[in-house]
């Protein structure tokens, strides 16, 4: 979970985000409001992980299988760009709900895994580590005024180590989706 | 964010298309299931002739059975029978089988200690007096008869006389110039030969065959797939999951337990892929032309074998409920594309039909065969029951 919502991605987001010039500063509100929103998401998944498989006709390792296809774009964006999403110049109003709880938090590639780990895991760890990965995440991007001061090629360097690893857990999923009864 | 979300939608549906398609399991019912099992069945029963041999092939687009045969399918298929007349109580079974024996008894050559099915009166293949010696043994557990207990133990001989060191077997051997085939080798000949050896020491406890079976699983699970230029191992050999669900209690190792476990995936993963195949248009086009119940029905046997397996072994026991899963799966399916009664009546032979798995239309005898095991051992997964041997003191009953 932790590699999928990629928090120093996250981090390399909201940093790129804040040095643009028009940008409008994140507050801690929609950081926490934001975590909030993501952590209900990938818990609202997980619960539902089996009725969401069962409503697609696919069993747990075939879509273990196709969610670890479908992590390696986030890992290409992450090695290649250095970030895990774009986040637009001028926040929304409700910025805390879209773009930062979605997709920043619990994007598309967090709750294919959420659900992937549900059945394969269970329910219980899957949530777990969803709330580990987001608190982590959320205590990295209400750090970001001080980590600002850092030059943005040091949080980008471990967005982009992260990508690499996502990759080989990408090739993991997918393998043991394979090998799984 | 728009071509965010339009790049997510596009990936997402490509994964559904190529990765993911919706998997179909068919009427996957314990009554469906018990329903198909017993037609198929009746198909086997009926469709013999009056020497013991069955009708090998049929085609219903010109309503014609070839004369061609193949002896270790004739064996196979008695087996079924057998198997039939042990957890069904089918008294037809039993007698279409014992016609079936008689044929190959008229078609064993006896050597010294030897007995071995050979039709053409001197080349015997390992797998015909393998499956021969299953048969026997399932009529053993069927019936308590110990009338073929010195044939049994003639077939064992030659099939421990063909082992080589390794524990893998010669593939045949022609008693014409007295020589084993010792250039060829056989994928499938090895498993069937460890359980029949694995079966031999079940009925004969302190013999010593479970020395020949315990070699066997060993070259199977270390060797065997490396000798075959298995390009996927390993290969999906339900004989050698039959093996490992009748050794399992002797103890086996932790790579022997291992092998176990990955043949589950590979039996799992190769039903999932069926019911793939079943689930939707881009699916069938996605993953290519159904598999012939021949195929399908072995899948059955060694999962519900490896379920046998996981209950008697904690160390397997992780297996046991997505296994139970494949299972209903993979019968669902069987159950689904198996002709019906009704069906049957469109074909120039109903008799031919009914109960019979057509792909490309023609069916083999061993469709039926390979599909009825693996329901009938489908049944015991679902229902909870790690025995695979009949339960019945009072067998034989009269015929139905």
């Amino acid at each position: 979970m932790f590699a999928s919502i990629a928090p120093f991605g996250a981090l390399a987001a909201v940093l790129m985000h804040r040095a643009q010039e028009e940008a409008l500063d994140v507050d801690a509100r929609d950081i926490v409001l934001a975590c909030v929103v993501g952590l209900a998401c990938l818990t609202v998944v997980t619960l539902l992980a089996d009725t969401i498989l069962d409503a697609i006709d696919v069993s747990g390792p075939s879509f273990q299988f196709a969610a670890g296809a479908a992590l390696t774009p986030l890992a290409m964006r992450l090695i290649f760009a250095g970030d895990s999403t774009y986040l637009p110049e001028r926040m929304p109003k409700l910025a805390w709900l879209v773009p930062l709880g979605v997709p920043l938090i619990a994007g598309p590639v967090a709750i294919i895994a959420a659900i992937s780990y549900a059945a394969r895991f269970g329910e219980g760890d899957t949530i777990g580590a969803s709330a580990i990965a987001v608190s982590f995440t959320g205590a990295l991007l209400l750090a970001a005024p001080l980590l600002q001061r850092f030059p943005l090629i040091y949080a980008t360097t471990v967005a982009r180590l992260s990508g690499a690893l996502i990759l080989v857990l990408a090739v993991e999923l997918a393998y043991d989706g394979v090998r799984s009864v | 964010m728009f071509l965010s979300v339009a790049f997510w939608a596009i990936l997402l549906a490509g994964l559904r298309i190529t990765v993911a398609p919706p998997e179909s399991c068919g009427a996957n019912d314990e009554e469906s299931i018990q329903r198909a099992a017993a037609l198929a069945v009746t198909w086997m029963r009926t469709n013999q002739y009056a020497d013991g041999t069955f009708v090998y092939l049929y085609y219903p687009d010109t309503d014609t059975a070839p004369a061609d045969y193949n002896e270790v399918r004739h064996a196979g298929v008695t087996m079924a029978l057998y198997q039939a007349a042990g957890r069904m109580q089918d008294g037809g079974a039993l007698a279409a089988a014992d016609l079936a024996l008689e044929w190959m008894k008229k078609n064993t050559v006896y050597e010294g200690d030897w007995a071995a099915l050979a039709p053409n009166g001197h080349y015997a293949s390992l797998g015909a007096s393998a499956l021969m010696l299953v048969g026997l043994a399932e009529r053993r557990l069927a019936t308590s008869d110990p009338v073929n207990d010195d044939l049994m133990h003639g077939l064992a001989s030659f099939i421990a006389a063909m082992q080589r060191e390794d524990g893998g077997f010669r593939i045949s051997y022609d008693f014409e110039t007295d020589q084993p085939d010792i250039v060829n080798t056989s994928r499938y000949y090895p498993g069937e030969s460890l359980w029949a050896l694995a079966l031999m020491q079940e009925a004969f406890p302190g013999e010593g065959w479970d020395k020949n079976a315990r070699d066997a699983l060993q070259f199977i699970t270390t060797m065997r797939d490396e000798v075959e230029n298995v390009e996927f191992p390993p290969l999906a050999d339900q004989w050698a999951a039959y093996g490992i669900g009748e050794m399992v209690e002797w103890g086996l190792t932790d790579q022997q337990i291992d092998y176990a476990r990955q043949l589950a995936a590979r039996f799992g993963l190769l039903v999932r892929t069926e019911a793939q195949r079943e689930g939707s248009w881009f699916g069938h086009r996605a993953r290519g032309r159904y598999s012939r119940a021949s195929g399908v029905g072995t899948w059955n046997e060694g999962l519900a074998a490896l379920w046998r397996a996981s209950q008697a072994d904690p160390r397997l026991a992780d297996i046991a409920e997505p296994t139970v899963e494949r299972l209903r799966c993979v019968s669902g399916i069987l159950a689904d594309r198996q002709v019906s009664v009704t069906e049957a009546k469109a074909f120039p032979r109903p008799g031919l039909a009914a109960g019979a798995w057509f792909r490309n239309n023609e069916t083999r005898m061993d469709d039926q065969q390979h599909a009825f095991s693996g329901l009938l051992y489908t049944l015991d997964a679902i229902r909870g029951n790690p025995t695979r041997e009949p339960q019945l003191p009072g067998f034989p009953r009269p015929l139905n």
